[in-house]
């Protein structure tokens, strides 16, 4: 990471003398630490600075040129004249983003960026450091270019340079160091990485085959250094969450739902479940209106019940009886050393989270790395890294407190009136539990809060990865690489619940047998245990050749190489009944008889979740990669690759896959023609990456589930149908980019203009059901294409005292659909955001369409769309098979068109000062909306029920629809997925903002270590502004993300 | 460095390229141990026996449209929309997206082609052959029992002399599902159930293992169903008769509790194949009310005025009459229907002494001990009258009776249905072509299918 950024601090006067004294401190501009070992030549002469970064050596009186440099900075180069006035300060600046003389890592080989052709950007240290957060991937999003997180999906997803494929796998392919990271990406300790590089282009990834398709993250973390002075460094951060924002679910209010739902009893809505065999469960409300019915409570109990009911809001009730403040604590150690022929790196992290929830976790990381030189041409390199990670399970979140008739009331209470646990609906009616056994049953109550304390999940991840490296140089220019790395992972789950829980009791009671007076129970008294383990080993082995040689003006650098990968995990679970934790004890059940259920009356079997799966995936891959350059200013690269895996079915044809690239760059301000001109390169690259699919198979294949409880013997399903016809995606992208510095280099950036092209994507296609293979089927449904823009500037708006720079990237994307083969345009499968089914050619691939809307019905409050031109009514008409694609208004793309963010970072003497701010153009979203159906049959609703049509002249102020009574389907589907709920995602986010100043030894001499730094960082701030009225995080569909207050020291010692 | 040790690192590092650039064994593991690509006998079988998605799957929208029960308007009104225009037999959009009874009918399509068309590939030997045909017996048992289910539903009554112009249901064979599925006509259809179960019943044995499994005697009491309801009687007596020749046990119901909340044992003597229905919808027992013309058709002495129905308390009665002992109703077949296949057939036929005595057989189980006066000196219609009415009364919420009234009213029957909700009537005339639900209407447009017209 050379980057030239200095500031001389120096007045060179002379004093009279004979042999004079050159003296001066070589300082780290970035956080001021005394730089060791730093070269200082002046002519033939050379000295090192020591270990605060001090030098010194004797020279005669005269004017020279000092030449600085150091691994890992820039060379400087300044005049001096002796005898000198005051010493010599020299701070060199780390900063990756530079377009010049930036390493940049593709996880087979470190290029300087100045050579590479491809597509890069970097993440620096710097950068990555000022938020604090456990996980690594966290901290990505605003502080990469060309990468964005999509949340719409199950789990949220990272995209490099938007979409390369349709399916719900979008994510780029991770490596940590030289290897695909196969544990979770957060066991890794954010503080021990060193930078992030992306590469985004088919030239930069293609290196990595067929899994690069995505684009790749390359994350190399701190390595030992030759030639180093021992180092230590301590950091600690202690950072506190704001609590979850309950209110962002939008629930309708206590008061609206009493309301529904004393209409909807006095309809008779609940009388056959009321009256059903299987007992479900009823509200308060609804019970207290039976009770009334009944005339087991007076009319003015009703009422006074009702009125305190009303005032009740169950996300007060929630997070005012169950919240605490969330607090992460980070501690990480770092030591390191070196001599000319060994090198060693230790660092050490701890990381511990209790949520809002009080919900555990902790993390534990380890690393050792020792490299040698034993002889003359020979790289050893040993490295052994530990993460052990626990969690344990807090209270419920409020939206995992389900019933068996829907979700809990707006109006819920966890505690009464004396501050005592209430009792929350759950199963079955009270009307039924309190009386059903006469005594022999369990109690069958649920309280949510103390039920946590009985109900506990926990699971501890063991990940140890050694990584053995081997490097010889047969004769200059030749060097011979083995790498071989292990990873192992276990993982140990297990949830137990206590005779005391829920879970327990109400399974016990569901088997309870009852004859007269005699109680057997299958399920016996006891906690059930519930274990998962799974053990993950990963074998990785390359053996690479790189060869380089300089013939006059010309240099070759070419690699290539094979590897062997695989992955071999176990998982297994199993439950145990009726266990005594204090003996460790369990008894058996029978599972292979089948019981009557008490309540139902039906018979069933006592559930044995014991399984055991094992998973293998193996990998060979060939690859070369070279690079020619003429005068260092002309570079003309290729590359390829070939995959091969034992993914079932994968026909043999295409079991070696070939992938290939090639790219050239020039450096034009380096022509003598240009003489004068600021830096300026141009590369362009074309290359081919893939996307290989386990469900690329051209076989059908079951998969094992399980023993039939009836016939004993095993059952399997289809897992996999036989597509012969599937072929792998492609992607070729052609990226063209300009990099630039003007003004000393004061200005700097790049812009990128890319095209890329994906054929045979596979989809998900809705497929007639007839057939027999569901409801949608894995074919190569369609092409499309993407182009782009990336700029990416950094401004050193000052320099000297007060150091500030500003850094911004912005990234323009469009795609589009070439081809679909699409054989449904049923409008129903495109407004309902099913991002499985991709688009309409010409149209972005993921789009927002809707029913057109044609307002509320002045005299009913009815929503109105379009059929034949004409406002309708008719729903089922509306939603139905006649309305197809054409029918539907497109309002954008689901995908923002313009990304970006802008940082800036202000340092003045010790203090810094730095925030960042992203933003979002161009993307549509459908807010949630109110549905009767869903209000009726499951009481979730929105608090735009207040909202909603009442009068004529309401159509005026409201898009929400009148209520009606029974509820229409299609009505709320019309509604829902019409363009009344179709809103902007356009929005400016506050990512961070970070104040800190650093105490070194210069300044303050009593400080018992070099230097340190204090830092205070705020996190997720919020948005600054969005295009839409709802308090609504386009970005965050279920939840806006806590804030996180920072207070972080960092050590040098 | 040393020769010697620039030699070792060579050879590693050969060692390591060699082993990168071949190995096809290293590549030929499966991925995942519980993945398979069907090749035996058990893997086959394996597919068969996932009871949840074959055997928990029946359709029940034809029970739904038989109206033997009603809503009241405050259960009807609290119905989903689809529900509300199937109980009222609209001819539109009566099914949800996709998780509806023809994908539960269709979906086991294309495991059952796989085993169909995977299984010929392992060989037959003297050891395993018995095995082997039980299941090629079961794949196309369980295809000809989907069909027959879908051709209750969506296609109109049997008539020769329409069949070949009345549209039937598409018949998917083989694996490759980028065909498109049309229809094909009704004796064509009718034709292909007929085959596929008598392919069955050559190939199973006479019991297996459990009857969540065919066997021939089931397959035998389909054929009966089939024939009857294509009202060739001869054929049906003829296989209602090959079926109770191998299993006729029937279950005595004074052994039974009328006070438990499902008082028929699971998998009781009388169930030749075991099946329930996937969703019951409008006649979910919480609120489906047996029509009190049917209520009323079991005397006082009659068991089952007791064991199949819940006295609701308010003078509405539900059904508890599941063979599956569950809330869940049972819609596989049991020999209680063979017998009164056998019978009707017989009576149809003037052979009126097998008639009876059948009817006789069974009816003594049904009625409490020594209270039964057998039937005696009937004959012709009034005998088939007799037959009839006790069909509906015992075979009451099998999934049976949608298609016995489009039958009977070939034979002229004229039962019109008809349900009254908020005040509104609803009226099904006999040989309506409402009769033939409208298939879902996604389907209709991603294939050839064509929609049944009205």
């Amino acid at each position: 990471m050379k980057a030239v950024l200095f500031t001389l601090i120096c007045a060179l006067t002379g004093i009279a003398a004979c042999a004079q004294e050159l003296s001066g401190r070589i300082l780290d501009a970035a956080n001021k630490t005394s730089l060791l070992r730093v070269s200082v030549k002046v002519n033939d002469r050379q000295t090192y600075s020591d270990s605060l970064g001090f030098f010194k050596m004797q020279i005669p009186k005269g004017d020279y040129e000092v030449i600085i440099s150091h691994l890992g900075y820039a060379m400087f180069k300044g005049k001096v004249s002796l005898p000198q006035r005051k010493i010599f300060e020299v701070y060199l600046q780390t900063e990756s983003r530079q377009l010049e003389d930036v390493i940049v890592s593709t996880g087979y080989q470190d290029i300087p960026k100045e050579r590479a052709t491809g597509s890069f950007s970097s993440v620096s240290k710097n950068t990555f450091n000022q938020q604090v957060t456990t996980g690594i991937l966290e901290r990505l999003e605003g502080i990469t270019p060309a990468l964005t997180v999509d949340r719409r999906t199950n789990s949220a997803s990272i995209m490099v340079r938007g979409l390369s494929t349709l399916r719900s796998d979008r994510s780029p392919l991770i490596v940590v160091d030289q290897f695909p990271y196969q544990g979770d990406i957060n066991n890794i300790n954010p503080n021990d990485v060193e930078n992030i590089t992306i590469l985004k282009d088919a030239a930069a990834a293609s290196i990595w085959g067929a899994k690069a398709g995505n684009g790749v993250i390359v994350i190399t973390t701190k390595k030992g250094k030759y030639n180093q002075k021992f180092n230590v460094q301590f950091n600690a951060a202690t950072s506190v969450l704001s609590d979850p924002d309950l209110t962002y679910s939008q629930r309708i209010s206590a008061r609206d739902q009493i309301a529904v739902e004393q209409m909807l009893f006095s309809k008779g809505y609940y009388t056959s479940s009321e009256n059903a065999s299987t007992h479900p469960v009823l509200s308060p409300v609804i019970e207290l209106l039976i009770a009334a019915r009944d005339s087991k409570i007076s009319t003015q109990q009703l009422e006074d019940n009702l009125s305190v009911l009303r005032t009740q809001d169950i996300n007060q009730n929630y997070a005012g009886a169950l919240f605490k403040t969330g607090i992460n604590n980070q501690y990480s150690l770092s030591m390191q050393g070196g001599m000319a022929n060994h090198n060693w790196l230790v660092t050490a992290g701890y990381d511990h989270n209790t949520s809002a929830l009080s919900a555990k976790y902790s993390r534990l990381n380890l690393k050792v790395e020792n490299n040698w030189k034993p002889v003359k041409n020979l790289d050893l390199g040993f490295a052994i890294s530990y993460s052990q990670i626990n969690n344990a399970s807090g209270l419920p979140g409020l939206s995992s407190l389900t019933t068996a008739t829907g979700v809990l009331p707006s109006y819920t209470r966890f505690l009464n009136n004396n501050g005592e646990e209430a009792e929350v609906m759950k199963t079955y009616t009270s009307r039924y539990t309190t009386t059903a056994g006469s005594g022999n049953l369990l109690d069958w109550k649920y309280y949510p809060i103390s039920d946590a304390q009985h109900s506990a999940t926990s699971n501890t991840t063991k990940d140890l990865l050694a990584n053995l490296k081997i490097g010889y140089e047969m004769f200059k220019g030749l060097k011979l690489g083995i790498n071989y790395q292990y990873e192992n992972q276990k993982i140990d789950g297990n949830t137990i619940n206590d005779i005391s829980s829920y879970y327990t009791r109400n399974l016990i009671n569901q088997f309870t047998q009852l004859s007269g007076t005699t109680v057997t129970r299958p399920i016996p008294l006891g906690s059930i245990v519930d274990e998962n383990l799974q053990d993950l080993n990963v074998h990785n082995l390359r053996g690479q050749v790189n060869f380089n040689k300089q013939i006059n003006d010309l240099s070759l650098d070419f690699l290539a190489g094979g590897e062997m990968r695989e992955a071999r995990g176990v998982s297994r679970t199993f439950r145990s009944y009726g266990v005594d934790a204090e003996t460790g004890t369990s008894i058996p059940v029978d599972y292979v008889n089948s019981y009557r259920n008490f309540v139902t009356g039906s018979s069933g079997y006592i559930s044995d979740f014991t399984s055991h799966n094992g998973s293998l995936t193996r990998y060979v891959s060939a690859y070369a990669n070279g690079a020619l350059s003429f005068k260092n200013r002309y570079t003309l690269s290729g590359s390829a690759r070939r995959d091969a895996s034992n993914l079932f079915g994968v026909s043999t044809n295409n079991l070696w896959h070939p992938l290939w690239s090639a790219g050239m760059a020039w450096i034009v301000s380096q022509e003598p023609f240009a003489n004068n001109w600021p830096y300026l390169r141009l590369r362009v690259t074309y290359g081919s990456s893939g996307n290989s699919d386990s469900r690329n198979a051209a076989l059908t294949t079951i998969s094992y589930s399980g023993i039939s409880s009836y016939t004993r013997t095993a059952m399997s399903i289809i897992f996999n149908y036989a597509n012969p016809d599937l072929k792998w995606e492609l992607t070729r992208t052609l990226n063209a980019g300009l990099d630039f510095s003007f003004f000393k280099k004061r200005l700097s950036g790049s812009v990128e203009y890319y095209i890329k092209k994906s054929t045979d994507l596979i989809g998900t296609e809705p497929i007639d059901y007839t057939i027999g293979v569901g409801t949608t089927v894995t074919r190569n449904v369609a092409a499309i294409s993407a182009r782009g823009i990336d700029v990416e500037m950094r401004s050193l708006n000052t320099v000297g005292k007060l150091r500030w720079t500003t850094d911004f990237f912005l990234n323009y994307y469009r795609d589009r659909v070439d081809d679909y083969y699409l054989s449904s345009n049923l409008g129903s499968n495109f407004v309902n955001g099913n991002l499985n089914i991709g688009g309409v050619v010409g149209k972005p691939v993921y789009a927002v369409y809707s029913y057109k809307w044609a307002g509320l019905n002045p005299a009913n409050g009815n929503p109105r769309g379009y059929l034949n031109g004409v406002y309708s009514e008719n729903y089922t008409a509306l939603t139905g098979s006649g309305i197809t694609i054409d029918d539907l208004a497109y309002r954008g793309p689901a995908f923002p068109v313009v990304t970006g963010a802008l940082g800036n970072t202000i340092a003045w003497r010790g203090f810094n000062f730095n925030f960042r701010i992203s933003y979002k153009f161009g993307s549509y979203f459908r807010r949630p909306a109110l549905s009767y159906s869903s209000l009726y049959s499951n009481r979730s609703g929105l608090s735009e029920y207040s909202n909603r049509w009442q009068i004529p002249g309401d159509e005026l102020n409201t898009v929400v629809p009148s209520q009606i009574y029974p509820a229409i389907g299609a009505r709320d589907d019309f509604y829902g997925y019409s363009e009344a709920t179709v809103l902007s995602g356009d929005l400016i986010r506050f990512q961070y903002a970070g104040v800190g100043y650093e105490f070194n030894k210069t300044d303050f001499k009593n400080l018992p270590f070099h230097s340190v730094a204090v830092q205070i960082t705020a996190n997720n701030l919020g948005l600054l502004w969005s295009d839409n009225d709802y308090k609504l995080d386009p970005d965050y569909p279920t939840g806006a993300p806590q804030r996180i207050y920072s207070f972080n020291l960092r050590f040098n010692l | 460095m040393n020769y010697k040790y620039q030699f070792v690192l060579l050879q590693l590092f050969i060692l390591v390229l060699l082993a990168a650039s071949g190995c096809k064994k290293f590549l030929e593991e499966k991925p995942l141990d519980s993945l398979a690509i069907p090749t035996t006998l058990k893997d086959y079988q394996s597919l068969l026996d996932k009871y949840s998605s074959i055997n928990e799957v029946d359709a029940s929208s034809g029970e739904v449209s038989a109206a033997e029960t009603y809503l009241s308007d405050a259960d009807y009104n609290a119905r989903d929309e689809v529900d509300r225009r199937m109980y009222t037999w609209q001819n539109s959009n009566i099914f949800i997206s996709q998780n509806n009874d023809w994908s539960n009918v269709y979906g086991k399509n294309f495991t059952l082609n796989t085993v169909i068309e995977g299984l010929p590939k392992v060989e037959k030997t003297a050891l395993n052959s018995m095995e082997w045909n039980s299941v090629m017996g079961q794949a196309h048992f369980i295809k000809a029992r989907n069909l027959l289910q879908a051709a209750g539903i969506w296609c109109l009554a049997y008539d020769e002399s329409t069949a070949d112009t009345e549209p039937g249901l598409p018949v998917i064979d083989g694996t490759n599902f980028n065909l498109r599925s049309t229809r094909s006509t009704l004796r064509e259809t009718y034709n292909d159930i007929i085959n596929e179960f008598k392919l069955a019943a050559a190939l199973l044995p006479n019991q297996e293992i459990h009857v969540m499994r065919p066997s021939k005697p089931a397959a035998f009491a389909l054929l009966a169903r089939t024939y009857l309801w294509m009202r060739k009687y001869e054929q049906a007596q003829l296989y209602a008769d090959s079926c109770l020749k191998i299993k006729s046990s029937l279950l005595d119901y004074n052994s039974l509790t009328a006070t438990a909340s499902y008082p028929f044992p699971q998998f009781n003597t009388e169930v030749l194949y075991a099946a329930v229905f996937k969703s019951l919808t409008t006649i979910a027992a919480a609120r489906a009310k047996i029509v009190p013309e049917v209520y009323s058709l079991y005397d006082p002495k009659d068991l089952r005025k007791t064991l199949y129905f819940k006295d609701n308390g308010n003078g509405t009665y539900a059904f508890k009459g599941s063979y599956d002992n569950s809330v869940t109703a049972f819609s596989g077949v049991a020999i209680d229907e063979v017998y009164l296949t056998r019978a009707e057939c017989a009576a149809r036929l003037n052979q009126t002494g097998l008639a009876l005595s059948d009817l006789n057989a069974l009816l003594v189980t049904r009625y409490a001990k020594g209270f039964y006066v057998p039937y005696t000196g009937l004959s012709g219609e009034v005998l088939v009258q007799i037959i009839l009415k006790e069909r509906r009364k015992q075979l009451l919420i099998r999934g049976l009776r949608w298609m016995d009234v489009k039958r009977l009213n070939k034979e002229g029957a004229g039962i019109s249905l008809s349900r009254t909700v908020n005040n509104i009537t609803y009226n099904l005339p006999a040989n309506s072509r409402r009769f033939a639900l409208p298939i879902p209407e996604e389907v209709i447009t991603l294939s050839d299918i064509v929609q049944n017209t009205y």
